[in-house]
């Protein structure tokens, strides 16, 4: 039960969740949370539409199926809001960071401050490893200064937990919540919220600046619904920086068409390249599997890095493919188990991923949820499948990226077994090529 | 839902199953639980379950504690067929849930399945305060006190009638025998259940 009036500023909560005591009080406004029309219900959290006959209750009540996981709510309910005043206290030292900028993430970074200073919408394109991070430091500084209410929001819950702590760090002064699914952590009305993308959809119009990290990842890139509760969450004048390491050329020319600002940093914080895919066939991998047998040359590479201790991640298409591999390894690879397999249902995901930077072991078999924001700083990768649909151009790139994050290794292997070439594995190559290419041009001051 | 989908639900084989509370076993013989029953309890009921409750866990908790009606769908006809296989000739009676669960859930879960199907709605629940069913340990659940009433229109109608309870879950079957037990002592004749899981 919501009791104090704070915790419902810039919220979208059901009513159903407020103390009665406060649902008097005149500073709280009430939106319908599902709206009926003719044949179908619209919800107003989630933004999906739904034909009537598909949801509905007892007594001509009717809910929505798609954001039930948020807490179902029906057309029997209202969403209560109270509206944003931004009365926070500004610490007197902001930015608690004391790392510098490379003159290029200086560059970035004051594009950024200009395009939210001109109310511009801005999508910052940087190669993996480039430090988008630290690149948004001076602009959460200025928001932060200026009493704007901020969100950072990714659609990944790794890339959240990854950036809660960094973020902890560099403005220590500053009191933050996380909010995601799987958190334990309460609500609380901070001037800075990280949480996951689906979060945003408990927000009405209480945020200034608007983040969003790994803007094209899986689940935000495909769902009309997260977009939605984007604009809601977002204050009518506030303003959405993106981040990516591989905005499709679509979002790129959406942010250009919609008056918003694209700055592009092709070089890693270390000045280093990226390291290129190696391509290795091997024909029917995905038959061998059935027959418990992995491609000698990956189970070579296996043992090789066990020997010197090279730590690595290993990709494979399907969750369901972890545990026949698993097992296989087991077989193959003498001596204690070092690795550990985490996949998105995983129950204890975050422990092992911990684990993983923990160096309690030496690598994971995972999939693509770990493809992005989830840093190792001095890993070697493998893609077992690279040649599987369900690894797009842009995952290839962010898993390739994963590899030389470290400025005492600025390299590493990434290595694809593939059963054929395809276009995707061709095209994030091409891209690796290319980025490579504008950053020497860059390095060269070309 | 597809055939791979409708093969991971897997009916309790009848013919195995415990006579008792209807488990799914290799032998049919009473579980250790409806031996425990039997010395505290008379008379014996005997429940008829159609999925062990670990195949329906997900399905449970979406449909019933997520709330999503829709889902009633999924086996309303399997379950409904389930009935009418045990159960011919007698009153149908579901459980039902408090006002109280009803004003938050705002369906009755097993009336859901039951749609379309003649059944009498006898029996009505109290709220209790508390922890629902669902949050309490084993032994919290076994002490619980008589939740049910017959509602007044059939008080003088049970006499003789043979009944069968429709419930959602068995899981200690104390649910299931107090409102046996209250329709025994409105002079049900012969009282047997039928429930989604156990």
């Amino acid at each position: 039960m919501i009791k104090n009036r704070t915790d419902l500023m810039g919220r979208f909560i059901p009513d159903v969740l407020v103390d009665p005591l406060l649902l008097n009080d005149p500073l709280l406004e009430f939106t319908s949370a599902v709206v009926v029309n003719k044949t179908s219900i619209h919800c107003n959290r989630c933004g999906f539409n739904c034909e009537k006959t598909k949801c509905k209750l007892p007594n001509e009540i009717f809910y929505c199926p798609n954001c039930i996981e948020m807490g179902r709510i029906d057309t029997s309910m209202k969403l209560v809001t109270v509206p944003e005043t931004n009365d926070f206290m500004i610490p007197s030292e902001i930015l608690t960071w004391k790392g510098n900028l490379t003159s290029f993430q200086r560059d970035c970074a004051s594009k950024i401050i200009t395009s939210v200073q001109h109310q511009r919408n801005h999508l910052l394109w940087a190669v993996t490893g480039a430090g988008k991070t630290e690149m948004l430091f001076p602009v959460l500084k200025w928001a932060i200064k200026h009493q704007k209410r901020i969100a950072i929001a990714s659609p990944r819950v790794d890339v959240c937990s990854e950036l809660y702590p960094r973020l902890q760090a560099a403005f220590s002064n500053l009191d933050m919540v996380l909010l995601h699914g799987k958190s334990k952590e309460q609500y609380r009305y901070c001037q800075l919220t990280i949480c996951t993308t689906h979060q945003l959809m408990r927000f009405f119009h209480a945020f200034d600046l608007l983040i969003i990290d790994e803007v094209d990842a899986f689940p935000f890139v495909a769902n009309v619904n997260l977009k939605f509760a984007v604009t809601h969450a977002r204050k009518r004048d506030g303003q959405t920086i993106m981040l990516s390491a591989t905005p499709g050329i679509k979002l790129r020319e959406k942010v250009i068409k919609e008056h918003g600002d694209v700055s592009y940093l092709p070089l890693r914080f270390h000045g280093h390249l990226l390291p290129q895919i190696k391509v290795h066939l091997s024909r029917n991998w995905r038959m061998k599997l059935t027959k418990k047998k992995l491609p000698k040359i990956l189970i070579k590479m296996c043992q090789h890095n066990i020997a010197i201790g090279r730590r690595f991640s290993l990709f494979v298409p399907q969750i369901k493919d972890l545990a026949v591999i698993d097992q296989i390894l087991q077989k193959e690879l003498s001596g204690k188990k070092v690795w550990d397999c985490v996949y998105s249902a995983d129950s204890e995901r975050m422990a092992k991923v911990q684990a993983m930077r923990d160096h309690d072991v030496l690598f994971l078999i995972t999939t693509t949820i770990l493809e992005r924001g989830v840093t190792f700083p001095d890993i070697d990768v493998m893609v077992l499948g690279a040649d599987d649909p369900v690894f797009s151009t842009s995952s290839l790139v962010q898993i390739a990226g994963r590899v030389g994050r470290k400025k005492t290794r600025p390299t590493g292997n990434v290595d694809f077994f593939v059963g054929s070439y395809s276009g995707r594995i061709r095209r994030a190559q091409s891209e690796i090529t290319i980025m490579n290419r504008k950053g020497m041009q860059l390095k060269d001051g070309k | 839902m597809c055939e791979k989908c409708r093969q991971l639900f897997s009916p309790i084989d009848q013919t195995t199953a415990c006579p008792g509370c209807g488990r799914k076993q290799k032998q049919p013989r009473l579980c250790e639980d409806c031996q425990i029953w039997q010395t505290r309890h008379e008379p014996q009921l005997s429940n008829r379950a159609l999925f062990p409750y670990a195949t329906v866990q997900e399905y449970m908790g979406r449909y019933k504690f997520q709330g999503d009606y829709e889902l009633r769908k999924l086996f309303q006809k399997q379950f409904q067929s389930f009935i009418l296989a045990h159960a011919t000739g007698v009153l149908i009676v579901p459980i039902p849930i408090s006002e109280k669960t009803l004003a938050v859930r705002k369906f009755n879960q097993v009336e859901g399945w039951l749609e379309g199907l003649s059944y009498q709605k006898v029996l009505e629940a109290e709220s209790r305060d508390g922890l629902p069913q669902s949050r309490k340990n084993k032994r919290e659940r076994m002490q619980l006190k008589q939740p049910f009433s017959v509602r007044n229109d059939w008080k003088q109608r049970l006499k003789n009638r043979s009944i069968c309870l429709i419930d959602d879950v068995y899981t200690t079957g104390t649910t299931l025998h107090l409102a046996s037990d209250l329709l025994y002592s409105f002079g049900a004749k012969n009282v047997s259940s039928i429930t989604f899981a156990r």
